[in-house]
């Protein structure tokens, strides 16, 4: 019995559909299990029967992360690093992009070269000599320290991202500026910047969750509860004889929750930040 | 907001007999010689802020790790720090947890890399056989639910995701145990392939994407014309499909294991935490622990310096290769 080829192709994708979805659901798992779980009394928490739905569902960890694990101050606290790096990194990021993307000068090629590789640096290498340097600065338990020291390794990241978007400006526009008497700043800022929103989007986004889901930096440089961001928070919900799991998984999604909804909300800058060179 | 600006600055700027500018200043912007000079103090002006930021919080510190790793710094000790010669580079060779944990870190590198280009391109693939063929709206809208579906894992913070996969593989009280039946301390018995098949979840959205649009650029043409000839669907993806998105598969297996191999740390850190024994001590956590538990900058400092090597040479032989391809 031969099948056509038209039902064979939509065979194929049924198919696949199929697969997708399945793998889709997979994949989403975990932080369905996190959420359910972050909802749960300890009881039911604590069981080896956690498939079993429990009687009840309770607030209780959600708000024991306010009470006993200063999730306030680490939300803000979050909240700043994260706007501090988006400000830092595109704001100097976006000059020197359209620095190299404009105007190069001997040795601009080399200095980006520089640049970019710096984007492979192991950031538990350079965490070590930092914190020496920051200790001597005296800016260790303050959230500075945790802000330049993400900044430093996402503003290669933010240039490499935006370069290829300056790039893409049409030279007649700028041109045509400077010819209505704009100095070249004024050029970037008036001109450049609104044509390159997509990009700038980019890396606005890139660079929030740079510096919000940053660890490494905060549970070096602070040890302070009240000057965590919620990264480091988590780990203190760990301690040498007990894991808090309940908190634990409440205090995953509050950390979860910005980062997903900024994500699909400005999904079309992500996806373009992943295909123009993640 | 933004098109109504630029209409206003289009129109202005249009070299308009009316403008009673002298020739010569539109002749400077467009002849390079006479304005190099400018041009060149304005892109020092443009890019200084950025490298000065970099030269000074990243350069500098890098140098006073070379510094370090010529010294002995134990602040739990004596808080001096006194020379010490090439001891804590010939510790590297010696101490056999730094040749172990290389070695790990290569494995991870290796497997993870592996199973994500390779599960993500055939995702990659699936997705663009779906996008491309239905019709309607109801199909376009499922199509970009799963899109959204599979951004997810990428959009968690590394380290919340950790935890939620701790508690998914717990051994008394996780759900894959209870599903399975089983009591396997899935971090203990299997480490190295949990913290492979966590990472994997979290990165392979980003595989999937990258190869989506690589995918999804491929002429149409050239698979009604293998259609015709006769050739099925896995003839297509050997034929065309695969042959033409390899340049894009090698550059993304190559981004993702510098990525991969450099910064591998909340994941570990929060699952197994390098254990059990030195099974998964992956190289950024050797040199964290090795600083920051052991309280030892000289050794770390000499093990940062060897990752930082690995890596910058590895990504710099990258950026090359990319900028022959792009060329």
């Amino acid at each position: 019995m031969t099948i056509s080829y038209h039902t064979r192709k939509r065979l194929g994708v049924t198919a696949a559909s199929v697969t997708l979805t399945v793998l889709a659901v997979l994949m989403l798992v975990p932080m369905a299990w996190m959420a359910f779980t972050s909802f749960k009394p300890d009881a039911d928490i604590f069981t080896t029967t956690p498939l079993k739905m429990p009687e009840a569902f309770t607030l209780e960890h959600y708000s024991n992360l306010f009470s006993q694990f200063h999730f306030g101050p680490s939300f803000l606290n979050s909240a700043i690093i994260a706007i501090a790096t988006v400000v830092l990194s595109v704001g100097l990021g976006g000059l020197a992009a359209y620095g190299f993307a404009r105007y190069p000068w001997r040795g601009s090629g080399i200095a980006l070269g520089f640049l970019l590789v710096a984007r492979m640096v192991t950031p538990a290498a350079l965490v070590v000599p930092m914190y020496v340097i920051m200790q001597s600065l005296g800016l260790l338990n303050s959230v500075t320290g945790v802000i330049v020291g993400v900044t430093v390794l996402n503003l290669p990241f933010v240039i490499w991202i935006l370069k290829p978007f300056f790039e893409t400006v049409p030279k007649e526009v700028e041109e045509a500026a400077e010819l209505d008497g704009l100095r070249p700043f004024a050029v970037f800022f008036k001109v450049v910047l609104p044509l390159a929103k997509p990009g700038i989007m980019t890396a606005v986004l890139y660079s929030f969750l740079a510096g919000w889901t940053d660890l490494l930096f905060p549970m070096t440089f602070i040890t302070d509860a009240e000057v965590m961001p919620l990264t480091s928070s988590l780990l203190q919900m760990q301690t040498g004889y007990k894991i808090y799991w309940g908190e634990l998984m409440a205090g995953g999604i509050v950390l979860t929750l910005p980062a997903v909804v900024l994500c699909f909300a400005l999904q079309r800058y992500l996806l373009r930040g992943l295909r123009t060179g993640y | 907001m933004t098109s109504s600006t630029l209409v206003r600055r289009g129109e202005g700027t249009s070299p308009s007999p009316r403008r009673d500018r002298p020739r010569a200043s539109r002749q400077r912007i467009t002849q390079p010689h006479e304005s190099s000079r400018r041009r060149r103090r304005t892109g020092l002006a443009f890019t200084i802020p950025s490298l000065a930021f970099v030269g000074l919080v990243m350069a500098y510190p890098i140098v006073y790790l070379v510094y370090l790793s010529f010294h002995t710094y134990r602040p739990l000790s004596s808080p001096d720090v006194t020379p010490a010669g090439l001891s804590n580079f010939i510790d590297l060779f010696t101490d056999s947890t730094v040749g172990n944990s290389l070695a790990v870190t290569l494995q991870f590198t290796i497997a993870s890399v592996l199973i994500e280009v390779i599960a993500g391109t055939l995702c990659a693939v699936l997705l663009a056989t779906v996008m491309l063929g239905t019709q309607g709206r109801a199909a376009k809208i499922y199509s970009r639910v799963l899109g959204s579906a599979y951004i997810i894992p990428f959009a968690v913070p590394a380290i919340a995701g950790a935890y939620a996969w701790r508690m998914l593989l717990d051994a008394q009280f996780g759900p894959v145990n209870a599903v399975l039946g089983t009591t396997i301390p899935w971090l203990v018995e299997f480490p190295l392939l949990s913290i492979v098949v966590i990472d994997a979840w979290k990165m392979m959205p980003f595989v999937i994407f990258v190869m989506l649009a690589a995918v999804m650029s491929i002429e149409p043409t050239q698979y009604e014309a293998a259609a015709l000839d006769g050739a099925g669907a896995l003839r297509q993806l050997f034929a065309i499909t695969l042959p033409s998105i390899l340049p894009i598969m090698v550059i993304t297996a190559a981004f993702r294991a510098v990525d991969a191999f450099t910064k591998v740390f909340d994941t570990v850190f929060a699952t197994t935490g390098g254990g059990p024994g030195d099974d998964t001590r992956v190289l950024p956590l050797l040199i964290w622990r090795t600083a920051f538990t052991h309280l030892d900058f000289g050794a770390a400092s000499a093990q940062a310096l060897m990752a930082l090597a690995i890596s910058v040479v590895f990504g710099a032989a990258l950026l090359v290769s990319q900028r022959r391809n792009v060329r």
